[in-house]
């Protein structure tokens, strides 16, 4: 009994104390007043990603692939001091949750195949996903073409989304139904995850992941209709039957929405529909989105700390954070003024 | 064996035009751990080593190609002997020249056989498609002739059917399952020809994978198959045809497709090892250390290869000015006879030693030996540990190492069995030639201190010896002082254990004098060896040093008693061992006369002794390989060495 306290205290303490190694709103403030570059990369020196860019030179090319590559190995490394804190069962969801960086390294190598970038180049592009999966991404990309990829992992549980999109891939030599495949399987996988939990975090972990599948079913829908064009019938096929779009008939709303507005008017939940009134585009739905997400964060974060919801949080918010980092990084590269990169920073009202 | 191979620093200088023939000798030799030269004192006067990108491509294209052709033919990849009379620059015209060549050749065959091959695969996936088509009695010819219906037979993930279903609600449709094969659900899809774009987009989206059939083909579906089959036919003729003829092709060129990955892999390590080379105008300085009784092998085969050609000069360590101020590390090559050398991983595992300092290995692998037979004493379960080792040395080369470790454990453990006279834990078949366990526990708690001493006192001994052979180290006051105390008090300790005595006589004061003496004589003797440390200890804070030293000689003292007493656990396992075999017995007996029998008696032996090999032998092992580490390599081993790598075909990828 003892022993569990200990371990739920500890778990919980450590997630505290790394959730306080997050950027403070003053740090942002800071990193968007620097000059150029190299203030601002001075000024990362002072935090806790000082020794995690060490060593990296903006000025060589392939500079932004490794600066996503030492970052997201960050995010893996907080995988991992996140779930040395945890119990066996937590820890095994924890790696569920990391199937959506698995699924990125798995898009990279996709990418590389379809292209032809030689497998050294490719592989400075991967996340240092360490332990995080038994998967060997070097080995893939010595695979000669995505059908023998798709061989290779046929043993893996990810053989059987690459070998769903393969005969489509094959007929249109397009990347798009492989990766859309992946990201459907990583939310069934997401959910399947679930089991793994107590019947308390089950509902904690299925809340947050909820909102998450609501707010990826309202930006796809967006985009499948505005940028691609694609007709309800094949965004219906798209769309995540989680959180609140269970029902066939929420997620046919959303699909054969014709516009923004009428989209917003048949969505299933009435906060829904409050949070995205008057939008009139879909940036400013996906950043409407991005703020009822991060407050959702802060939510959970305000509930007892001994519950999956923690862990799950701050790794979203280092998600975000790093995410964030890149953006501030890519604009002054570009040399826009802060006023530019401010309004694309997903930032919590208060850091720390 | 307590030292690593001597090494000397090598410097060959060779003109550009001889370059290659000298690496290609260093490599086949396999004895230069190489420097590079512009981390050195020579980088900063101009020796820069160069890396020939271009002409590397050109090797790897030619490698890459060579690699395909060889999967192509099924060829093993192989390592055989090249001449060493390679010349990059040269050799690649020739090699790309026959690379074109077997291209002519080899291109159009296999590409030939693959695209026979995938026509097969396709027709006869369009012949399992039509095979599905039988049941429900859909010709081709009539989805090919609707004109105001779409119909279109295709597989889909069963867990799509309803989603796609509820998409195509508002759409005349008909979705009718056929058949059902692992995930997916063999559908008959339905609609209107004028809704054809939204349904394919819909299809699109559910993967639905639509049945390809020999549409254009006119004819009846008996009559469709008939004719796949006979195209089949006429194919699988082709492709045995092919076959042969890679066979022939693969006799043919196979030889030289290995010969020429050979030595395009050779060059390629050449051409990276010149990036360590030194180069000024068209003169290449090669660094590198290597064993010293090997020099006159290197001097001949160079004689042989270059003439006069090549100058070697030969340099001690000493002699090297960036070896002795400690800027350049000298390498270790390890130099154990061959039962010791498993124990080398032992070593690595804990640091590379470095040059000059005692080499631990045979004091690891001796004293380990000891220790496990002492904790571990057993005839049965020694020749069970011996035979499972012999298994792995012969079946499993890959653990050949584990395998003698293992013989060598099974040995000692017989040995100590023998003098405890245990056999799989019976004491009454043999006789006690030394002593018995369990019967002696003072006794054996004894025998493990005397041990404890002893190897702490080498460990001490073996940091002297460490701090003598370092002209750079000074042997600490305060380290030898408390060395001294603990010896006095050791002996003062065994003295009690071994008769009894407690006070001080005669024989102690002659015990402690010369104790005295030899430590005081190696501390002056090293004193005036080395040179005095640049920093003085300052006048004023004498006193604050004198306490200081003591304070140290007191801690030193107390951790080597410690470090002693922490050898008890020898006695403790080994009576575990003892105990263990006594629980073994009496379960035995217990579940034999619960009903049992002769038969549960063994099998509970049994089982009982393969859970104490298992279990016990890896407990016993993690023991002593923590009294190895932290009581006895902590007292003189350094480590931060670096390993001899020599010069070698796979050496630098």
């Amino acid at each position: 009994m003892i022993l569990q306290v200990w371990r739920y205290a500890y778990g919980g303490a450590k997630i505290m104390a790394l959730k306080s190694y997050l950027l403070t709103p003053q740090d942002y403030h800071f990193l968007l007043r620097a000059r150029n570059l190299e203030d601002l990369l001075g000024f990362l020196r002072t935090t806790v990603y000082g020794p995690v860019l060490a060593g990296w030179d903006w000025r060589v090319a392939g500079a932004e692939a490794e600066l996503s590559r030492l970052l997201f190995g960050d995010l893996a490394q907080a995988f991992f001091k996140v779930g040395r804190g945890l119990k066996q069962r937590e820890r095994r969801f924890l790696q569920v949750l990391a199937g959506r960086l698995v699924a990125e390294n798995l898009k990279v190598v996709l990418r590389a195949l379809h292209q032809g970038v030689p497998p050294a180049q490719a592989a400075g592009r991967l996340l240092p996903l360490g332990k995080l999966t038994p998967l060997n991404f070097p080995a893939m990309l010595q695979q000669r073409t995505i059908p023998e990829l798709a061989a290779y992992l046929a043993p893996t549980p990810w053989g059987a989304p690459l070998n769903r999109g393969l005969p489509r891939f094959l007929r249109e030599q397009n990347l798009f139904p492989l990766e859309m495949s992946l990201d459907l399987w990583v939310f069934d996988y997401l959910w399947e995850g679930l089991k793994h939990l107590s019947r308390a975090d089950r509902k904690i972990a299925g809340q947050l992941l909820g909102t998450m599948a609501d707010i990826t079913n309202i930006v796809w829908a967006g985009r499948f209709r505005d940028i691609y064009g694609f007709p309800g019938e094949e965004t219906y096929q798209y769309l995540i039957a989680a959180g609140s779009f269970r029902r066939p008939r929420d997620r046919r709303a959303l699909a054969f929405a014709v516009s923004v507005a009428d989209m917003v008017a048949h969505l299933p939940l009435r906060a829904y529909q409050v949070l995205l009134q008057g939008s009139a585009q879909g940036t400013e739905v996906e950043a409407r989105l991005m703020h009822h997400w991060l407050a959702t964060l802060e939510r959970i974060l305000r509930r007892p700390p001994f519950q999956i919801g923690l862990p799950m949080t701050y790794l979203f918010l280092k998600e975000l954070e790093l995410h964030n980092l890149i953006t501030l990084i890519t604009g002054k590269l570009l040399n826009l003024p802060a006023e530019a990169i401010a309004p694309l920073l997903q930032r919590r009202g208060a850091g720390g | 064996m307590f030292q690593s191979v001597p090494l000397v620093l090598v410097n060959i200088q060779v003109a550009e035009e001889h370059i290659s023939r000298a690496t290609a000798v260093l490599t086949r030799l396999r004895i230069i751990h190489l420097i590079n030269l512009v981390e050195t004192p020579l980088g900063k006067l101009g020796y820069m080593g160069e890396l020939e990108r271009d002409m590397l491509s050109r090797y790897q294209k030619v490698g890459e190609e060579v690699d395909r052709w060889s999967q192509a033919l099924e060829l093993p990849p192989q390592v055989v002997e090249v001449p060493p009379d390679l010349d990059p620059a040269r050799d690649i015209y020739l090699l790309e020249e026959r690379v074109e060549q077997i291209r002519e050749h080899a291109d159009p065959l296999l590409q030939n056989l693959t695209d026979v091959k995938e026509q097969l695969a396709k027709l006869k996936a369009q012949q399992q498609n039509l095979e599905w088509l039988r049941p429900p009695g859909i010709e081709p010819a009539t989805l090919a002739g609707l004109h105001y219906t779409y119909l279109v037979p295709g597989w889909l993930p069963s867990e799509n059917l309803p989603r796609l279903a509820e998409a195509l609600d508002h759409l005349h449709h008909a979705l009718l399952p056929v058949t059902e094969k692992d995930t997916r659900t063999m559908v008959l899809a339905a609609g209107l020809a004028a809704d054809k774009e939204t349904l394919d987009r819909a299809f699109k989206g559910a993967f639905f994978e639509p049945l390809e059939l020999p549409t254009a083909a006119p004819g009846s579906l008996e009559e469709l198959l008939s004719a796949i089959k006979t195209q089949i036919r006429g194919l699988n003729e082709t492709e045995a045809q092919l076959e042969a003829r890679r066979a022939e092709l693969r006799n043919r060129i196979g030889p030289d497709l290995i010969q020429i990955r050979n030595r395009a892999d050779l060059t390629r390590t050449l051409l990276r090892a010149r990036v360590l080379f030194g180069k000024v105008d068209r003169s290449y300085l090669i660094s590198g250390w290597i064993p010293a009784h090997l020099v006159d092998k290197l001097k001949e085969a160079l004689a042989q290869e270059l003439g006069d050609q090549a100058e070697v000069e030969v340099l001690s360590p000493e002699a090297v000015p960036g070896a002795r101020e400690g800027i350049l590390r000298i390498p270790i090559l390890f130099n154990n006879p061959y039962l010791l050398r498993p124990f080398e991983r032992l070593t690595t595992a804990y640091g590379t030693p470095r040059y000059g300092e005692v080499e631990p290995t045979a004091f690891l692998a001796v004293s380990f030996l000891l220790m496990f037979g002492l904790m571990f004493g057993d005839v049965g379960q020694g020749a069970v540990l011996f035979s499972l080792g012999y298994l792995i040395f012969r079946r499993f080369f890959r653990y050949t190492d584990y395998g003698i470790i293992l013989m060598e454990c099974g040995v000692a453990s017989i040995v100590f069995g023998v003098l405890y006279g245990s056999v799989f834990g019976v004491d009454n078949l043999l006789p006690a030639i030394w002593f018995s366990p369990l019967k002696n526990i003072n006794y054996f708690l004894k025998v493990a201190i005397i041990f404890g001493t002893v190897a702490i006192s080498l460990g001490l001994i073996l940091s002297f010896i460490n701090a003598l052979r370092s002209r750079r180290v000074q042997l600490p006051a305060a380290g030898l002082l408390a060395a001294l105390c603990y010896w006095i008090l050791a002996g003062l300790g065994l003295r009690y254990l071994l008769t009894g005595a407690w006070g001080w006589d005669f024989w102690v004061s002659v015990g402690v004098g010369l104790a005295v003496l030899a430590v005081g004589a190696l501390f002056i003797f090293q004193r005036l060896r080395t040179a005095p440390p640049s920093g003085q200890a300052p006048v004023a804070g004498r006193g604050l040093h004198v306490l200081e030293g003591a304070i140290e000689v007191l801690d030193g003292t107390m951790r080597y008693v410690a470090n002693t007493i922490s050898f008890i656990r020898i006695a403790a396992f080994a009576l575990a061992h003892a105990g263990l075999f006594i629980a073994v017995f009496s379960l035995a007996e217990t579940l034999g006369r619960m009903g049992g029998g002769g038969l549960v008696y063994w099998v509970t032996i049994f089982l009982g002794n393969v859970v104490m090999i298992l279990l016990e032998g890896l407990v016993v092992s993690i023991q002593i390989v923590r009294l190895e580490y932290y009581e006895f390599l902590s007292k003189f081993f350094h480590g931060g060495g670096e390993p001899f790598k020599p010069l070698e075909r796979s050496a630098i990828p």
